[in-house]
């Protein structure tokens, strides 16, 4: 298991290297933490808590799959007034299995937090994939909301893309690219995932 | 160089036949003109030329420069040279234009495209359908108004150089000032590239103010049913769809 702390008044942005298939996140009063998650036919386990008032956590997990497997993400708002943003993409590229299980836990008498998913998967082939979003919240005064889609590329866009020349595999890696790279200011940091979306075919 | 020998389409998966019949001849350097009423089928014409999913040509050929296009897709059919600026524009959330742009052209040209003069070109092109030049960097159409996605579209034919543009609608959404500047920049474009063709559909015979078609059509229940030129653009403004069989009454008198 991977350990991530980040202390009082501290503002950090990592990337997983993803060699653990485990990871504890914290996050104090006042912190904030982004984290840009980039996998290759991996499973993971996500365990983070917002421990202090006014922490916050952004999660970009971003996979390429190929096999069966699944990302468990959960975010316990431990105090008040704590924001969570998960935004997990998948592109299931083969007719494997991707599952995510997303879990937002606000307990009771804890107010004033927003807690948001955004969950997709694409299946390019005749993946089976799942997008279980759990929001457990036991009080009001919070802002809770998700999206899940599971599909493919719109039609409509790749035969815009198409119409202009670009093949149907250029398009799909183009597609890939937008849908699962969101900082592409830090390219050295993901040059082997960029590899793995170019390697597509 | 395009040629369409009795077309019948339908609309994929059903029975809904859309295109019976219909037969088009547009020759290097020409300028036609399609109107009709709405859901006649000229969005589907323009649509299947391109090789569309959306429908299936049940029978009939299409034919660009000898080529028959019926089995190519999509790409293969644009990368012959035919471009459709569409009536409705589809906006791709995670694709700058600028990558769109680039990509389209180094696929197009068969050849890696050259930064530097791609963005000097690409700059120009801005200038040229005055669009500002920050939407490089925007995703493709994404949140761009009605008449800012029609210049985008000519941006990419000034581009990616089609030897047939198809102008879906371009006029709508356009106003007057604009209208005038992407038709500024078609003259312009046809004027460099003689052999160069376009098919225009519209509601309107404003934009024929300013980009003089050779042959007018008038498309009704998914065929051509007259041809003319541009006193026929007048006449429809005029009376009406409803008036086309007079139309045929009146040239069979005269
Ligand atoms: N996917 C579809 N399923 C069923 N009907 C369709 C489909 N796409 C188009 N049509 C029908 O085909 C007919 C022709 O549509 P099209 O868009 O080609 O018309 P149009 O001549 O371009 O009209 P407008 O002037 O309003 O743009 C319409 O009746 C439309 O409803
Ligand atoms: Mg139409």
């Amino acid at each position: 298991m991977n350990r991530i702390t980040v202390g009082k008044n501290f503002s950090e942005e990592v990337y997983l290297d993803s060699k653990d298939s485990k990871y504890y996140i914290e996050v104090e009063e006042n912190a904030s933490l982004k984290v840009y998650h980039y996998a290759v036919d991996k499973s993971f386990e996500v365990e983070i808590h917002l421990k202090g008032e006014n922490a916050s956590v952004e999660y970009f997990y971003s996979t390429l799959n190929r096999k069966d497997n699944y990302f468990r993400i959960k975010v316990f708002h431990d105090v008040s007034n704590t924001k969570s943003n998960l935004v997990n993409h998948g592109v299931n590229i083969l007719d494997k299995k991707l599952n995510f299980v997303v879990d937002g836990i606000i307990p009771k008498d804890v107010v004033g937090c927003v807690c948001s998913q955004d969950n997709k998967i694409m299946n390019l082939c005749e993946g089976k994939s799942s997008i279980a979003p759990n929001l457990l919240i036991d009080s009001h005064d919070n802002i809770a909301n998700h999206s899940a889609y599971i599909g493919n590329f719109k039609e409509d866009v790749l035969f815009y893309l198409k119409s202009r020349g670009i093949s149907q595999k250029i398009a799909t890696k183009m597609l890939t690219l937008g849908f699962l790279v969101h900082d592409l200011e830090n390219e050295e940091e993901i040059k082997d995932f960029l590899k793995y979306i170019d390697e597509l075919s | 160089m395009l040629v369409i020998k009795d077309l019948k389409v339908k609309v994929s998966d059903t029975d809904k036949v859309i295109l019976d019949n219909f037969n088009l001849s547009i020759n290097e350097g020409e300028v036609h003109v399609i109107m009709g009423p709405n859901g006649t089928g000229k969005s589907t014409l323009a649509k299947t030329i391109l090789g569309h999913y959306k429908f299936e040509v049940e029978c009939g050929d299409i034919e660009f420069y000898g080529k028959k296009l019926n089995s190519l897709s999509t790409d293969e059919r644009a990368k012959l040279g035919i471009f459709l600026a569409m009536q409705d524009p589809t906006e791709i959330e995670g694709v700058s234009n600028s990558e769109f742009l680039r990509t389209a052209l180094g696929e197009v040209s068969g050849s890696k495209v050259n930064l530097y003069e791609f963005i000097t070109a690409i700059e120009k092109a801005y200038d040229d359908v005055s669009l500002n030049k920050d939407m490089l960097h925007r995703f493709v159409n994404k949140g761009f108004s009605g008449g800012e996605k029609k210049k985008n579209e000519v941006l990419q034919l000034k581009m990616l150089k089609p030897k047939l543009i198809i102008l879906d609608e371009l006029d709508s959404g356009l106003d007057v000032d604009s209208l005038k500047i992407v038709c500024k920049n078609i003259n312009d474009y046809l004027k460099e590239n003689k052999k160069a063709s376009v098919l225009i559909i519209t509601h309107y015979p404003r934009i024929l103010d300013y980009l003089k078609p050779d042959y007018v059509h008038i498309m009704k229940n998914g065929n051509i049913k007259q041809t003319g030129d541009l006193s026929l653009a007048s006449f429809v403004e005029k009376n009406g769809y409803d008036g086309i069989n007079a139309v045929e009454e009146r040239d069979l008198n005269e």
